[in-house]
C-alpha cells in the first residue's frame, strides 16, 4: 500500500506558515498537567523558513512570549478519555497563554506520548544511476520503502532517516555529493494508534487550532535534555512522566528507538493512596513534598501529617493522622523499581547495550524524587544522569524543571526541525489502478 | 452516567474554563489588526467630536466671516484670475454707456463674484438690445457682444412717442416727432402689433408720401391714412393694400386730394366715397 504522507505534509506546511507568521503554539498534554508555550520567531529568519527543507535553515531565533500550565483533565496515560474535558483544558490553557502573549495562535505543535507507540527500523538500498549521490536519489530510494503499517489502525508519527550507507560505508549524515554505487538508508518508523491521535486532533480542531505536527514526547524530552556528546555517542533518555514513562535511544544525533512504559508517577501516587487510604490529591502532596527512594534511620521518626483532605466535603477522615516517611518510601520504591525494570527491558529491546556510550539521562517529574539518582545508579550503573532541560529564551525559571523537558524539546524541535521522510520529494510510484483511484479521490475532495 | 460522575468529580477540584463562545470572542479580540482598527476609529471619533464641539462652543469668539474672507482672498483673489476690463461690441456709444451704467462693475473684479446669468438678464432687459452674449476672454476681459434692435416706426400712445422695431417691440422713447422724421408714425391702440402691415401700406403710399402724416389704427381693425390738411383715407378692413393701390392707380387721386375733403372712404369695394368738411355739412344742416 502506498502512503502519500499528505497529512504529514500539510502539517509541515502549517508549521512553516506559523513560523513565517511569527507565532507558534506548543502544547504538551500530559496525564497530570497540560502546558502551553507561545513562541515568537524573530523577524529575520522568516524568509529563510521558506526554503523547501526545513533543515536548510539555520537554527531559528525565537523567544517564549506566553506560558500557561494547568492540571489536565480527561487524559489517561497520554490518551484522551473524555474529549469534552480535554477540550476545556486546552481552551483554558491556550487562553491563558494567549493573554500573556497578547496574541493568538492558529497552529500548534504538540507532543504525544500515548497510542502505544511502536518503533521499527526499515532499511532500503538503491543502485545509483549517476556516480554522485543527488537529493533526488534519496527521494527515489524512499519511494521504494514499504511504509505501510501492519494494520490500518496505525498512524505514522515519525519516519526519520537516521543513517545513510554508501556501498560499505555507514554512519553518513548527508550523502549528497558523495561518490558511490549503492545508497542505503535506515529509517526509524514510529507508529501510534490512529484513534488516539485522531482524538487529540479532534480536540484541537474544536478549539479552532490546527495541528502543525505531533512529536513523540520522549523524543522531544531527549532533544531538550541530552547534550551534544550524549546525542553523538549514543544514550537513552527516560522521561519519567505522570501517566507513562517514555524511552528514547539516540545515536549519531538521531533517534534510533523510541518506546513508552505504561507506568508513571501517577501509579506511584495511586499506590500511596491505596496504602494509606487517603485521597489522590493528598497522596500526590505527600509524594512530592516528603517522598523519597532511599530509607535512612531518621525516616522512621519523620512523621508526615495527613491533612484530612477537603474539609468542605467532610467525607475523608483518615484512620491515622500520621505516616512515617520510611513507610512512604517503602511504598514508593517498589513501584519505582518496577518502572525502571520496565525501562530496562525497553532499553534492551532498543539495543541499548550496543551503544558506544551507555549513558542514561532521566528527566521528567518522576526523576525529581530525592534519592532517585541512587536508585538509578544501583540499577543501571554509574553512567546515569538526572537531566534538566536546556534554557530557552523567555521561559520563566520555574518552568525549567525537568517536568517541562518535553515542551521545551518541542520548542527546540520547532526551531530546528528534524528532516522526516515526507520532507523529501518522492517520485510518484503507482500502478494504473492506483493512479485512477488517486484521480477519483482528487475529484471527490475538490468537488 | 459514568461521564456525569466523572464531571462532578472533576468539577469539585477542577478550575474554571472559558466557555466556547468566550474563547472564540477572545481569540477574535486578540487579533492585532482589529485592535489597531478600533484604536484608529476611536482616535478619529475623538478628534471629530472635539473639533465640532470646540467650534460650537467658541463660534461666537471665532471670527468665521473674517476667516472665510481671508481664506477666499488667499484662494481666489489672484491678479492672474481677475477681470480687468469690459468690452462691449456691436452697440452704439449711447447704448454701451447705458449698459456700462446698468452693469455697475468696477475693475479689477474677481470672476467668482460676478454672476454672468444675472448680468445677461440685466443687459437683455435693456429695450434696444435684441440679443447679447457675455464671455470672459483669456486675457481677463469681460466681453459683451450685442445685437441692437433697429427702429422702423414711431408709435404714439397717449402722449408718449415710442420707437418700434419690425416686430412691434418698443425700443425707446422719443420726445418729439421732429427727432425722428425719417420714421413713419402709427397711432392707435394695438398699432404697435401691426407694424409690418403699416410699413407695407407706407411703401404703397410713396407717390403721396410728402402729404402723409401718419396712420391711425381704428378700433384695432383697419387703417386710416392721415394726410396733411386733416384728410383721412379710410382703408377697408380686408384687402386694404389692394384697395389703396387701386385707388392710387386711378387717375382721380390727385384730383381728389387737391379738393378740400375731410375724408376719402375706400371701404366699399369699387366705390370711392368722399366727404366734404364737416363744418360745411353742419352749416347746410343748420
Amino acid at each position: 500500500m502506498t502512503i502519500d504522507f499528505r497529512r504529514h505534509r500539510e502539517s509541515r506546511k502549517k508549521l512553516r506558515a506559523a513560523i513565517r507568521g511569527g507565532t507558534l503554539g506548543l502544547l504538551d498534554i500530559g496525564t497530570s498537567k497540560i502546558a502551553c508555550l507561545i513562541l515568537k520567531f524573530a523577524e529575520g529568519n522568516r524568509k529563510s523558513s521558506r526554503s523547501e527543507h526545513l533543515q536548510d535553515t539555520k537554527r531559528l531565533a525565537y523567544r517564549v512570549v506566553g506560558v500557561a500550565t494547568k492540571k489536565s483533565r480527561g487524559i489517561k496515560s497520554g490518551e484522551v478519555v473524555v474529549a469534552d474535558e480535554v477540550e476545556k483544558s486546552i481552551r483554558s490553557v491556550v487562553q491563558q497563554a494567549q493573554k500573556m502573549a497578547a496574541t493568538t495562535i492558529d497552529d500548534v505543535l504538540i507532543c504525544f506520548s500515548g497510542g502505544s507507540p511502536v518503533s521499527k527500523n526499515l532499511f532500503g538500498e538503491l543502485k545509483l544511476e549517476t556516480p554522485i549521490v543527488e537529493t533526488r536519489d534519496i527521494g527515489a530510494l524512499l519511494s521504494k520503502y514499504d511504509f505501510g503499517t501492519a494494520s490500518s489502525k496505525r498512524e505514522i508519527l515519525h519516519a526519520m532517516p537516521i543513517n545513510f550507507t554508501l556501498d560499505d560505508k555507514t554512519g553518513l549524515i548527508d550523502p549528497c555529493g558523495l561518490a558511490g554505487q549503492t545508497l542505503g538508508l535506515d529509517v526509524n518508523l514510529m507508529t501510534v494508534d490512529q484513534n488516539a491521535l485522531d482524538n487529540i486532533t479532534q480536540c484541537f480542531n474544536r478549539c479552532q487550532l490546527g495541528l502543525a505536527g505531533a512529536v513523540f514526547a520522549p523524543y522531544a524530552s531527549a532533544r531538550s535534555s541530552l547534550v551534544e556528546d550524549e546525542l553523538k555517542l549514543g544514550s537513552a533518555c527516560v522521561d519519567m512522566g505522570s501517566g507513562s514513562t517514555g524511552v528514547s535511544i539516540f545515536l549519531n544525533h538521531q533517534m534510533v528507538f523510541g518506546s513508552t512504559v505504561k507506568f508513571g508517577g501517577e501509579h506511584i501516587t495511586s499506590d500511596i493512596m491505596q496504602a494509606f487510604k487517603i485521597s489522590f490529591e493528598e497522596a500526590e502532596r505527600i509524594k512530592t513534598l516528603h517522598g523519597g527512594v532511599v530509607i535512612t534511620n531518621l525516616d522512621d521518626r519523620d512523621l508526615i501529617e495527613l491533612s484530612s483532605g477537603d474539609k468542605a466535603e467532610g467525607v475523608l477522615n483518615y484512620d491515622r493522622p500520621f505516616v512515617s516517611r520510611s513507610e512512604l518510601i517503602s511504598v514508593i520504591r517498589p513501584r519505582l523499581e518496577e518502572i525502571l525494570e520496565e525501562v530496562d527491558s525497553q532499553l534492551d529491546l532498543g539495543g541499548f547495550d550496543h551503544l558506544p556510550s551507555k549513558r542514561i539521562v532521566f528527566t521528567g517529574g518522576g526523576s525529581q524524587l530525592p534519592g532517585f539518582y541512587e536508585l538509578a545508579t544501583d540499577l543501571f550503573g554509574s553512567r546515569v544522569r538526572i537531566g534538566r532541560p536546556m534554557r530557552i529564551q523567555g521561559l520563566p525559571q520555574a518552568l525549567h524543571g525537568s517536568q517541562f523537558s518535553a515542551i521545551i524539546g518541542l520548542a527546540i524541535e520547532a526551531s530546528y526541525p528534524q528532516d522526516e521522510v515526507w520532507d523529501f520529494d518522492m517520485p510518484f510510484r503507482a500502478g494504473a489502478t492506483e493512479r485512477f483511484r488517486l484521480a477519483v479521490n482528487w475529484f471527490k475532495e475538490n468537488w | 452516567m459514568i461521564r456525569s460522575e466523572y464531571q462532578h468529580h472533576n468539577k469539585t477540584k477542577g478550575y474554571s474554563t472559558p466557555s466556547k463562545l468566550r474563547y472564540r470572542i477572545e481569540r477574535i479580540w486578540r487579533r492585532v489588526w482589529l485592535r489597531k482598527l478600533i484604536l484608529w476609529v476611536l482616535i478619529l471619533i475623538f478628534f471629530a467630536t472635539s473639533l465640532t464641539s470646540g467650534l460650537l462652543i467658541f463660534k461666537n469668539e471665532f471670527n468665521f466671516r473674517g476667516f472665510k474672507s481671508t481664506m477666499e482672498a488667499f484662494a481666489f483673489e489672484r491678479p492672474e484670475l481677475s477681470i480687468i476690463d469690459l468690452n462691449i461690441k456691436g452697440a452704439n456709444p449711447d447704448l454701451s454707456n447705458q449698459i456700462k451704467a446698468i452693469l455697475q462693475l468696477s475693475f479689477p473684479i474677481n470672476p467668482l463674484k460676478i454672476n454672468i446669468n444675472y448680468l445677461q438678464e440685466l443687459i437683455n432687459d435693456v429695450e434696444s438690445v435684441d440679443f447679447s452674449k457675455i464671455r470672459i476672454t483669456k486675457n481677463g476681459i469681460l466681453e459683451v457682444v450685442i445685437r441692437e434692435r433697429i427702429p422702423v416706426a414711431l408709435h404714439r400712445d397717449g402722449k408718449q412717442l415710442m420707437l418700434l422695431d419690425i416686430d412691434g417691440r418698443r425700443i425707446g422713447e422719443v420726445f418729439s416727432r421732429l427727432d425722428r422724421q425719417d420714421l413713419p408714425l402709427v397711432v392707435g391702440q394695438g398699432a404697435n402689433y401691426r407694424v409690418k402691415e403699416s410699413l407695407e401700406i407706407y411703401k404703397l403710399a410713396s407717390p403721396i408720401i410728402n402729404r402723409v402724416r401718419g396712420m391711425i389704427l381704428v378700433g384695432e381693425r383697419r387703417w386710416d391714412i392721415v394726410l396733411d390738411g386733416n384728410l383721412k383715407i379710410k382703408l377697408p378692413e380686408k384687402g386694404a393694400k389692394k384697395a389703396f393701390s387701386a385707388f392710387l392707380e386711378s387717375g382721380e387721386v390727385m384730383k381728389i386730394l387737391r379738393q378740400d375733403f375731410s375724408a376719402v372712404d375706400l371701404r366699399n369695394r369699387g366705390k370711392v366715397i368722399v366727404r366734404t368738411k364737416t363744418t360745411v355739412i353742419r352749416e347746410e344742416k343748420i
